[in-house]
């Protein structure tokens, strides 16, 4: 079973997301900040990110540099999905190699886990 | 010697003497004439001295007058130079700074005297952002070159470095300084502008706040009614159903108003960059026609697109805006059309910039109501009466997003369409807009 952590601050968007997830098969790790995901990534074998931008403390852009900088994750696969997208951290985002860059207001819920899906 | 002889000696010496005595007379009398004619002349010559004597006078008293008052203009304006709240900056052909004023020299740590025949390059090291401005990059260097005033925006992120290692963000205007149609250099008016650049980051951080606080729990709506209606938690009876739907729409409106909201108060607030990328313009719009399928679908319409040239040039445009500007375009184009409704799109790259065309043969906007339509909020009656939901911020977004662009825009209703037969009808709308490229 291919494994997805999730790191969304928002409680509610999460759990939705897991839900989504667990149905369609995926093992689904939820996290609320970026160093509640990183602990985890040491710990569990991860197949995919999945990372909200705007996080307490530390940021998704930092939390990118920084498992981009760590050999254990560094080609980690990443799907940003974040509630808005400004040229500037997509761009960023895309230096740091990300999978893929997806705006939560622009697509349903279920768009977004089947974009997630085909990249697992 | 007899007597008669010596008395004619005598004769003849009386009559000699009497002639030289006539003789004299004559020439004494003469000498008088000229001598009075000399001292006439001498009188005359010294009135002519003493008159131009006075003409040098009043001569020189009048440069004297002109000197005050040259000085006092000159004091005067070096007054107003100085007392200038911003920096004041002349630089000459050779980069030389031939005046500046006390605040210049405040700002640039420099002595105001010892400044000047100093190259301003050395004095003052330009950034755009993190990156050192080339030389010929800099506007006074372009106002030199090009004769056209600069000016620099607080958006454009220039920096000043002086030579303490002090940076400070600046906006300027560099006009050209022209004699007898000739630039003999030009005038630098800059500011420090630190503090404007703190409020607009602190503005541009709440609008970022502000979206994420509102656009957070409006998700979390979305989702989860989105999951109800897929049956995530069980099955739904038909009337579940029908309100769902409409607490469904009624956050997809709300979604999109916030959205257009917040790229206003974004575009308002002057804190987005613009980001050209290099674009095919069929490409670009085939896919924002594609992005509003659903709607054309509903509502029966193919939009033609005309490019006016064969091979239209790839252009560098900032794509997310101009998306936002035909994607409102076309949208308001295909809901205030009829069913099987026309719309066309026609493009072109005309000099330096790109011309779009979006022509509807749809409701028109009312003459009376057509000086409003780009106004926050405004909607005209006739598209109330067609669609009551709609927000009346989208054209106001529109036409900041183009202004913002430098672009123009522009409209006409009712435009002319060809009928079936070939006769012109008068119906629609028909939007223009212009984005230099």
């Amino acid at each position: 079973m291919k494994s997805i952590l999730v790191i969304e601050d928002e409680a509610p968007l999460g759990e939705a997301i897991k839900f989504k997830l667990d149905n369609r098969g995926f093992k689904t790790i939820l996290a609320g900040t970026a160093e509640e995901g990183l602990e985890c990534l040491a710990k569990k074998d991860i197949n995919l990110i999945w990372l909200d931008l705007r996080l307490p403390k530390m940021d998704g852009i930092k939390f990118l540099e920084k498992i981009r900088n760590d050999e254990r994750f560094k080609d980690k696969k990443v799907v940003i999905v974040s509630v808005s997208a400004s040229a500037e951290k997509q761009d960023k985002a895309k230096e740091l190699g990300v999978l893929d860059y997806i705006t939560k207001s622009d697509l349903q819920l279920e768009e977004i886990i089947e974009r997630i899906a085909e990249k697992v | 010697m007899d007597l008669l002889q010596l008395q004619r000696l005598n004769m003849n010496y009386a009559e000699e003497l009497a002639e030289q005595k006539s003789k004299t007379a004559i020439v004494n009398q003469l000498l008088e004439l000229k001598v009075e004619e000399k001292t006439l002349e001498l009188e005359r010559k010294i009135k002519d001295l003493h008159l131009a004597e006075y003409a040098i006078l009043n001569i020189l008293e009048d440069e004297r007058e002109l000197e005050i008052n040259l000085k006092n203009e000159r004091d005067k304006t070096m007054a107003i130079v100085s007392s200038v709240g911003e920096g004041l900056l002349v630089i000459d052909n050779d980069y030389k700074i031939t005046l500046i004023n006390e605040t210049a020299a405040r700002f640039l740590e420099v002595s105001a005297v010892g400044v000047l025949g100093k190259d301003a390059k050395e004095i003052i090291h330009m950034l755009k952002g993190n990156e050192k401005l080339p030389d010929r990059e800099r506007p006074v260097a372009q106002t030199l070159k090009t004769g056209k005033t600069i000016s620099v925006g607080l958006n454009d992120n220039i920096y000043y470095i002086v030579s303490s290692g002090r940076k400070f963000p600046v906006t300027l205007v560099s006009t050209p300084l022209l004699s007898d149609g000739n630039i003999i250099g030009a005038v630098v008016v800059f500011s420090d502008i630190t503090e404007e650049k703190k409020l607009d980051e602190a503005k541009s951080s709440f609008i970022a706040s502000a979206s994420h606080q509102l656009r957070t729990p409006l998700t979390t709506i979305r989702w989860y009614t989105e999951m109800l209606s897929k049956g995530d938690a069980g099955p739904l009876s038909k009337d579940q159903q029908v309100f769902l739907a409409k607490i469904y729409n009624g956050v997809l409106r709300l979604n999109e108003a916030l959205s257009i909201l917040l790229s206003l108060a974004r575009i308002e607030g002057g804190g987005v960059k613009i980001n050209p990328v290099k674009t095919n313009l069929i490409k670009f719009t085939n896919e924002v026609i594609k992005s509003l399928a659903l709607l054309l679908r509903e509502k029966k319409i193919i939009i033609k697109i005309n490019a006016v040239e064969k091979n239209l040039p790839e252009v560098l445009i900032d794509q997310a805006m101009l998306n936002q500007v035909v994607t409102n375009l076309l949208s308001n184009a295909i809901r205030y059309t009829d069913n099987k409704g026309r719309i066309e799109i026609s493009i072109a790259v005309l000099g330096n910039s790109v011309v779009y065309l979006i022509k509807d043969d749809g409701i028109g906007i009312p003459q009376d109501q057509q000086k409003n339509i780009f106004n926050k909020f405004f909607r005209a009656e006739n598209a109330v009466n067609k669609i009551p939901d709609g927000n009346g911020i989208g054209l106001t977004l529109v036409k900041n997003l183009v202004e913002f662009l430098k672009g123009k825009i522009w409209f006409e209703s009712p435009t002319v369409w060809l009928d079936k037969k070939g006769k012109e009808e008068k119906r629609g709308t028909v939007f223009y807009f212009t984005i230099p490229i």
